[in-house]
């Protein structure tokens, strides 16, 4: 064999080698999401375009959506904006701010190792047990009420801060800034630490302060990781239930569609009520469907921004 | 040694920047007390009897009741108590965790490094796969895990469950290989190594942190998950399922001790996270959604 | 030094894991149990299943013992799967698994849709002409056998309190129409509870009328204000439904059980429910039941910060005497028995107080209403409140009689069934049989707190708390009827999600939207709640696949 003809060779052999690497390892994880993930939740799909009766084709619950979101008193277009809304302050104000107080714990300001862990706490604890404490945080008569009371701020204590129509989705959003620095922190910490020392140095020496060195050095340093984290908040638009199931489930003023669609499927599998599965199906159809060129939209987005910084 | 290099780093700091980093660490102090406040409300009132909490909420107990904790090793959770479920949780969490994360930074490996027909469709694939809202796929799942496959109620078969490829973890893994830089690999392949060797050998190892900070974060997220023990594992519920299930009959075990089983669940893992944590700051992150 | 720790890590995970395994393939997952020596299949253990819900389990303990120790000598035993949490929709999907999968002998579950899953019964039984629940026909006609082993006097079905035995018989559009799949093993009243001490304090009687409860509500307001007492408590948040009891007595007061039933019916006076359906929604006892709801329902009435009680928090205010009442089910005490034993077993359920419009109609003071009422209670006859109200008719006694003894009950939301391919089937039965009889319904009585639905001799236990006698005397006084909204629901109701308020955000939010909104009147939700039924008809026709 002459050394021409091995090279010859080599790339193909190589290549198949190569490819049945890839095979074997992408093996089982696909076969194991076809048979977990798509099989189970194909039939999420067909549900809605089904009745009880179980066997027939039909738009029904469709219709009936699109009905319902013309009725004076539904609740899907309040939900529709709480859902919104609660998006977009978590990327407009929860975001930044998460990104300062990040970048402080960055500079290793007096104490930030134990902040870190205590700010962690609500990811760590769940659910459940932190919308108790929350809930017991501002009952009627609990800390926050007195604290109201010494600022002398006007409420009504007979409604109290959770049931009063005006302020319920206001907790609920508050809710989400108290326990949603954790999550993110650690995140955008990571990135932060992943910047080279050099360009610390540097710009140490060129006297860069303090908010130069945040907007000018670092949040495009970190921009990948931002886009990553505003791609995860946005698949969870619709989803969204935690919180107002958890705090104020009987609030229309807090409602949101993922609590909207989960509502039907909770009461769904009760019999009490009579709900089916199709149709909160079908809204979870309508909604992916909207939701999906959101996101690619914005991913094309920061993608163009992205490629502005290579690093 | 720790506190003159604390005072150094003061002084090194700009007028500007200790300005911003005071104002921002009473902001700090705040808002680490309205996390604390609560959680040591919860562990002193976990020492209390009924009686006394309901009268003052506020107050410290009078006597330490620790045998509510006693009292909380033994309620009952479906056919077995506290001390069983604590037992289902170690298990179910710590199998989760291994085995999920072998098979996730395997195909993130592959997925970010190699060429090959399909591969961006597989990437955005699982990001798309996490926008949907998930509604009435119990029973298809129930029907799925129970009757089909057979394999809910049995932990020999339950791991098929925990071998997934594709989530949050896949993502994370996926920019950490892309960004790692193929020296080492290419030199090895020259060298004559199998593209396992290669894997295993030399790329795993260089993002071992962060799979110790997955490892860490998926811990806490199995710890907290009750679904599973509630649909699929009924016979080994999980301390997250008592917690879950318990929390609308808490007056009837008596909230203090509901409580107790609360300090029960949270401890270990703020125990866990706090060791690891140097390591999670440090390599959490991801690179973008590149491809 | 590293690479010894990561050793050491790695082999603790790896025993960690091994035990775990090993522990779990230890303990029998859901396999078939053992069938006994002689029959192919056949075994004599039962295996029922329940969860851990507001009535505890400690009941099920003492029968399953009280069984074993009967049948000692035939081997009758008894294995218990208790579930953490509701299941009833798992339980659905458990037993659609078939013989293979599921062991389960009985169930005895809540929120289980029983037409839902007969429509399954072809798949898993594989045969025309077999339900998948096994029908109880043959013990539910025939007497109950208690711990002597000898048949009772009267047959189960016989001594069922009314309601609930109808509650047994499945109704529906297949074959098995008629039959009994279902036995109700807890009568669940709900309705107001109320702590007396708190009436008694501020000098007021227990109300009657609800005139009489209204003007309780104010008194208490009043002068209960001082002392940071209410006139009642409710769970605005998450509860705020429970109000529906007390509305469904108060319409089927006015309207009477029938015209209540029609209207869960769906059943027009035309009889034509695809076209007239609708209909039932402009029954008046719908208004006049809301009009009370209006006035009772006010913010002042009860403790700052209800709005967003949960349901539990919401009953420690009753326990504890800061409330005078609260709308919520006999399963209060065993709820909050732990510790308040004391002031929730001196708690009582309260018949619901009549609607005063019907003595209005009636053509008599509210007063006489009262004093009808209070007859009623006593035990005197149709003749004898002629008698003695000036005014009252035969007519009028007999309605107000009717009405008193109304009671709302959530009832037939617990069942016990038996799966048709149950290998302990006939065993199953003989233990349904003893929990039926009287020494069953002794022993229920005794460990739990609620009571079951069949007529006993005698109830008497070993101190009977205030709380338990008022259960037993709001049902077991042989005129007693319950209404429940579920079990009856029609077809219509169940498959197209039309339910009680539909104009209104949320359905049965419709209360807690009367607390909080001055707009929501009882006549304004009348009036868009029937107009709205009355435009929407064709589509829930079309969710329901009827049209």
């Amino acid at each position: 064999m002459t050394s021409k003809e091995k090279r010859v060779r080599l790339p193909s052999q190589k290549r198949r080698r190569e490819l049945l690497f890839v095979g074997l390892a992408l093996f089982w994880p696909i076969m194991q999401f076809i048979v977990f993930w798509v099989v189970p939740n194909f039939n999420s799909i067909v549900m809605a375009f089904r009745v009880p009766d179980g066997e027939t084709f039909t738009i029904v619950n469709f219709q009936r959506f699109f009905h319902e979101l013309q009725q004076p008193n539904s609740p899907i277009i309040p939900s529709f904006w709480n859902s919104i809304i609660l998006f977009v302050v978590n990327i407009f104000v929860q975001f930044p701010l998460v990104i300062l107080l990040t970048y402080v714990l960055f500079k290793k300001v007096y104490g930030h190792k134990f902040f870190r862990v205590i700010f962690y706490t609500p990811a760590i604890l769940g659910a459940s047990v932190t919308t108790a404490l929350y809930r017991y945080l501002i009952s009627a008569n609990g800390p926050v009420e007195h604290m109201l009371d010494w600022m002398g701020v006007e409420y009504s204590k007979q409604l109290g801060l959770l049931g009063n129509p005006e302020t319920v989705f206001l907790m609920i959003v508050l809710y989400g800034f108290w326990t949603g620095v954790g999550t993110n922190m650690i995140m955008i910490l990571g990135a932060m630490n992943r910047v080279p020392d050099e360009i610390f140095d540097s710009a140490r020496i060129d006297g860069v302060g303090f908010w130069r060195e945040l907007f000018q050095i670092i949040l495009p340093m970190i921009w990948p990781t931002l886009t990553t984290l505003i791609i995860f908040s946005m698949t969870g638009i619709f989803t969204n239930s935690a919180a107002t199931m958890l705090l104020a489930p009987d609030a229309p003023e807090a409602s949101t569609i993922g609590w909207y669609i989960t509502r039907f499927t909770m009461s769904a599998g009760s019999g009490l009520t009579g709900e089916i599965l199709n149709y909160p199906a079908a809204v979870g159809l309508i909604f992916t469907a909207i939701s999906f060129p959101l996101i690619m939209f914005t991913k094309w987005l920061c993608d163009k921004i992205t490629n502005t910084v290579e690093y | 040694m720790g506190k003159r290099l604390k005072a150094s780093r003061w002084n090194l700091r700009t007028r500007q920047e200790r300005i911003i980093l005071s104002v921002i660490f009473v902001i700090f102090v705040v808002y680490a007390a309205t996390l604390i406040y609560p959680f040591i409300w919860t562990a002193y009132n976990s020492l209390k009897n009924t009686r006394e909490f309901n009268r003052d909420q506020f107050a410290l107990p009078a006597v330490l009741q620790w045998e509510n904790y006693e009292k909380a090793f033994s309620v009952r959770v479906g056919n077995t108590n506290i001390v069983g479920a604590l037992i289902n949780s170690v298990w179910m969490t710590v199998g989760s965790v291994v085995f999920s994360l072998a098979v996730t930074s395997l195909t993130a490996y592959v997925v970010a490094r190699y060429k090959f027909p399909g591969a961006t469709l597989v990437y955005s694939i699982s990001v798309f796969i996490q926008t949907i809202p998930l509604v009435g796929t119990m029973p298809a799942n129930y029907e799925l895990l129970h009757m089909t496959l057979g394999i809910a109620n049995k932990p020999l078969l339950w791991w098929l469950t925990w071998t997934g490829g594709f989530g949050f973890s896949f993502l994370m893994l996926y920019s950490a290989f892309k960004n790692l830089s193929w020296n080492y690999a290419e030199a090895a392949f020259i060298d004559g190594a199998s593209h396992f060797r290669v894997y295993a050998k030399i790329m795993l190892p260089m993002v071992k942190p962060i799979l110790v900070a997955m490892a860490v974060v998926n811990a806490i997220s199995a710890w907290n998950d009750y679904m599973t023990s509630y649909m699929y594992m009924t016979d080994y519920p999980t301390l997250a399922l008592a917690v879950y299930s318990l929390s609308s009959q808490a007056s009837r075990i008596g909230i203090p001790v509901y409580f107790a089983i609360i300090m029960l669940t949270v401890i270990p893992t703020l125990i866990v996270f706090a060791l690891f944590q140097e390591t999670i700051m440090q390599n959490m992150t991801t690179g973008g959604l590149k491809g | 030094m590293l690479k010894k720790t990561k050793r050491m890590v790695a082999l603790v995970l790896a025993l960690l894991m091994t035990v775990g395994l090993l522990a779990g393939c230890g303990t029998e997952g859901n396999t078939p149990d053992n069938p006994s020596p002689d029959g192919a299949g056949v075994s004599k253990t039962v295996v029922i299943r329940c969860n851990e819900g507001g009535f505890g389990v400690q009941w099920l303990h003492a029968l399953a013992e009280a069984f074993e120790a009967a049948y000692q000598e035939e081997g009758y035993k008894v294995k218990l799967d208790i579930i953490a949490g509701s299941q009833g929709a798992l339980n659905e999907q458990q037993i659609k698994l078939g013989p293979e999968k599921n062991d389960t002998d009985i169930y005895i579950t809540g929120e289980f849709n029983v037409p839902s899953v007969m429509q399954f019964s072809y798949k898993v039984m594989k045969d025309e002409s077999t339900a998948l629940l096994e029908p109880l026909d043959d013990i539910y006609y025939a007497p109950a056998v208690g711990a002597d082993k000898q048949p009772e006097e009267k047959t189960i079905a016989e001594r069922f309190f009314p309601g609930f035995a109808d509650a047994n018989i499945y109704q529906s559009d297949d074959q098995w129409n008629g039959k009994v799949f279902t036995m109700v093993p807890f009568v669940n009243s709900t309705g107001i509870a109320v702590n007396p001490s708190v009436f008694e304090r501020y000098g007021v009687k227990l109300p009657k009328t609800t005139d009489e409860l209204i003007a309780a509500a104010q008194t208490i307001s009043e002068k209960g204000k001082a002392d940071n007492v209410y006139p009642y408590v409710w769970a605005g948040n998450n509860a705020s439904s429970y109000w529906l009891y007390l509305w469904e007595v108060l319409f089927a007061q006015y309207s009477g059980v029938s015209g209540y039933m029609d209207f869960l019916m769906c059943n027009p006076d035309s009889g034509d429910m695809i076209k007239d359906g609708w209909q039932v929604y402009e029954d008046t006892g719908i208004l006049e039941s809301l009009k009370v709801m209006d006035e009772l329902l006010n913010l002042d009435y009860s403790a700052d910060g209800a709005v967003n009680f949960t349901h539990t928090e919401a009953q420690h205010y009753l326990a504890v005497g800061e409330a005078g009442f609260m709308v919520t089910g006999d399963w209060l005490l065993e709820e909050m028995e732990q510790d308040y034993y004391d002031e929730v077993s001196n708690c009582m359920m309260l018949k619901t107080p009549v609607l005063s419009v019907i003595g209005t109609e009636c053509g008599i003071t509210d007063e006489q209403l009262s004093q009808a009422v209070e007859m009623v209670d006593t035990g005197k006859t149709d003749a004898d409140m002629v008698a003695a109200v000036s005014g009252l008719t035969e007519e009028g006694a007999a309605r107000i009689r009717a009405a008193r003894n109304i009671y709302p009950s959530i009832g037939a939301a617990v069942n016990c069934m038996i799966p048709a391919y149950s290998d302990a089937k006939d065993v199953a039965k003989v233990f349904l049989q003893f929990m039926f009889s009287e020494d069953g319904c002794r022993i229920v009585r005794e460990e739990g707190t609620a009571l079951m639905p069949v007529a006993c001799e005698s109830y008497d236990v070993e101190n009977p708390t205030p709380f338990m006698d008022s259960v037993v005397n709001l049902m077991n006084n042989g005129e007693a009827t319950a209404i429940f909204e579920t079990y009856h629901s029609a077809m219509m109701r169940t498959r197209s999600g039309l339910s009680f308020f539909n104009y209104s955000t949320y359905g049965a939010q419709v209360f807690r939207s009367m607390f909080m909104n001055e707009e929501y009147t009882a006549q304004y939700i009348y009036e868009t709640e029937k107009q709205y039924v009355k435009e929407s008809w064709a589509n829930y026709l079309a969710y329901a696949g009827l049209s």
